[in-house]
């Protein structure tokens, strides 16, 4: 089966296409200097909203600085704050979906009503609240307020899979042979029904990613995402949207940068559900 | 069917003390000093203070001032901002443009989502169906933030057809709300496509065509009824996403409505306008999801809730 899957996935160029670019954007995460030459910390004002030049191919923004610089080193924190918010969410998703579907019973109400009442709170609206709560408090803008918040907030859906997955597979004769056998629950959950979940979670869990990544640049765009001197993306769209009339450059590289990183992760994801699903095979 | 309207209204009960006990404590839980807070560097006279804490409660503990204002929420009373606006009076005003311009991209969705998925699914495998599943899936990676501001720039800066910024009139909407629909138009061209791709194949759809019934007949009528169930469902989950959208698209386009409010409410730091615009909107997502389950048995009639 798994092999068949990967036989799949790799006639797809989908799939290449999207591992192509977030190699390069996670080579651009870890060594930013690799692509940038300019320190994107270089900034005067005399030549701020200068326009793309031979110098700068990018163009500089209001307070002067190189926009393509800007934008590669925001990768990090960008992908970053999504990568670190995805295995938050994949962690509790794996408990709370491995807790109420092998357990069952009582815990398996009780976890389900929550996630039914997280899942009913819009992840934007309630990411506002608590994220808002979090600099209020002063507990600064570095990028753990943010993480903690999507991945509390985030982790619903792939909980469900997790626990529809673990309740198909508990019912399965060979996990009644192991339990006849005498294997104890910690083995029978983690060498007999945990597999069964991972791929359909990686697939979730993929496009969450995305959609994190999306989302932290939404927080930043709002204010209360990623602050300076943290650079990201969102927060450098939300600094140029208010002088667009003026320069589009500063605007559209952040932009075009998280739109591409976004869509690379959902069609990843949507490549791998594709392979793993043999009903659109 | 009343037992399951009944059964289902309960759940929705605890969903509803859940949801606004945990937006509440969120916002209220931790709390060091909601009056300083509003004064900001200011200092605070001993009489304002205490006229404040008498007028939040907060001199009481959070059990307390939690069932106050869920008591208030349900006797209709929304409370005060921190600067003693009525919240109600507030959203008064707000409300009008965030629902013309959630009604207006409901509409996108819904004509333009399901024309397309279902010439998609009729025509599987052509050049309109491979251009709609491409163009799908980048409308969906690419985040309502740049699809706000690359529509603003393109169409509205460079092309000039619609005003860049809120003018009051339903003209100025149009191009928020063509922008807002946009993900949840990508996700029902998909479902519909892929429904009506599965109920093209089944034996009811194969019967009416062998009954000698034109293919358009089949497709609207018999095949477009089963395959919109899903999509109700679809647009009533899509109601969330679709208002967290307004927060950011009201932003850009300088739309006084709820999401505007909204944000302006977290700048200033306005903790009790955040939970009660907060609240409604899952109060509201809450009511139409429990709509469109009723309205599962009326468009799908093998659906019998015993």
């Amino acid at each position: 089966m798994r092999s068949g899957a990967w036989r799949a996935l790799r006639r797809r160029p989908v799939f290449w296409v999207s591992v192509a670019i977030l190699v390069v954007v996670v080579v651009m995460a870890v060594a930013p200097r690799l692509f940038a030459g300019a320190d994107p910390a270089d900034c005067t004002l005399d030549r701020s909203m200068a326009p793309p030049s031979g110098a700068a191919w990018f163009g500089y923004d209001f307070q002067g600085c190189d926009v393509f610089a800007r934008t590669v080193y925001g990768t990090r924190s960008s992908l970053l704050v999504g990568v670190l918010a995805t295995a938050l969410a994949g962690l509790i998703a794996a408990g709370v979906g491995m807790a109420s579907g092998y357990l069952g019973g009582w815990l398996d109400s009780v976890l389900s009503r929550l996630t039914d009442i997280v899942l009913g709170i819009p992840l934007l609206l309630a990411a506002i609240v608590l994220l808002h709560r979090a600099t209020a408090n002063g507990s600064g803008h570095g990028i753990w307020p943010v993480v903690g918040t999507l991945g509390i907030l985030g982790w619903t859906t792939a909980a469900r899979v997790v626990r529809s997955s673990v309740l198909a597979a508990r019912q399965q004769d060979y996990v009644q042979a192991a339990r006849m056998l005498g294997a104890g629950h910690g083995r029978i959950l983690v060498r007999h029904i945990a597999p069964n979940a991972v791929a359909p979670a990686v697939v979730v869990l993929t496009i969450t990613l995305g959609t994190f990544i999306a989302s932290e640049a939404t927080l930043s765009f709002l204010g209360i995402g990623l602050r300076a001197p943290s650079i990201s993306w969102g927060g450098d769209i939300f600094a140029a949207q208010a002088r667009l009339r003026q320069a589009w450059w500063p605007l559209i590289w952040p932009s075009t940068f998280l739109a591409v990183t976004v869509l690379a992760f959902i069609m990843l994801g949507d490549a791998i559900r594709d392979a793993f699903d043999p009903r659109s095979r | 069917m009343v037992r399951f309207v009944v059964r289902r209204l309960l759940q929705m009960v605890i969903v509803f003390f859940g949801t606004t006990l945990v937006v509440y404590a969120m916002m209220f839980g931790a709390q060091g000093d909601p009056i300083q807070a509003l004064a900001g560097e200011k200092p605070v006279s001993a009489a304002q203070r205490a006229y404040l804490t008498e007028h939040f409660h907060l001199d009481h503990g959070f059990w307390y001032r939690y069932a106050d204002y869920v008591g208030g929420l349900l006797r209709g009373d929304l409370g005060d901002t921190l600067t003693l606006r009525p919240i109600s009076s507030v959203l008064a005003g707000a409300w009008p443009y965030t629902l013309k311009l959630a009604g207006l991209a409901m509409v996108v969705v819904v004509v333009v989502g399901v024309g397309a998925g279902v010439l998609a699914g009729v025509r599987r495998g052509g050049l309109f169906d491979a251009a709609t599943l491409a163009l799908t899936l980048v409308v969906i990676g690419v985040p309502v933030v740049v699809l706000g501001f690359l529509g603003q720039y393109l169409l509205g800066i460079r092309l000039r057809l619609f005003p860049v910024a809120n003018e009051g009139d339903l003209y100025s909407l149009i191009l928020p709300a063509l922008l807002l629909g946009m993900l949840s138009l990508a996700t029902a061209v998909r479902l519909t496509r892929t429904t009506v791709v599965e109920n093209l194949r089944a034996d009811y759809a194969k019967t009416a065509r062998a009954k000698g019934l034109s293919r358009t007949r089949v497709v609207g009528v018999h095949v477009l009824r089963n395959s919109l169930i899903p999509v109700v469902t679809f647009l009533g989950v899509e109601l969330g996403s679709l208002m967290a959208g307004a927060v950011v698209i009201e932003n850009i386009f300088n739309i006084p409505g709820v999401g505007f409010t909204l944000a302006r409410a977290v700048r200033t730091e306005d903790g009790p306008t955040v939970v009660t615009i907060v609240s409604l909107l899952v109060i509201v997502f809450l009511v139409v999801n429990l709509a469109v389950d009723l309205l599962y048995a009326v468009l799908d009639p093998r659906i019998r809730y015993a």
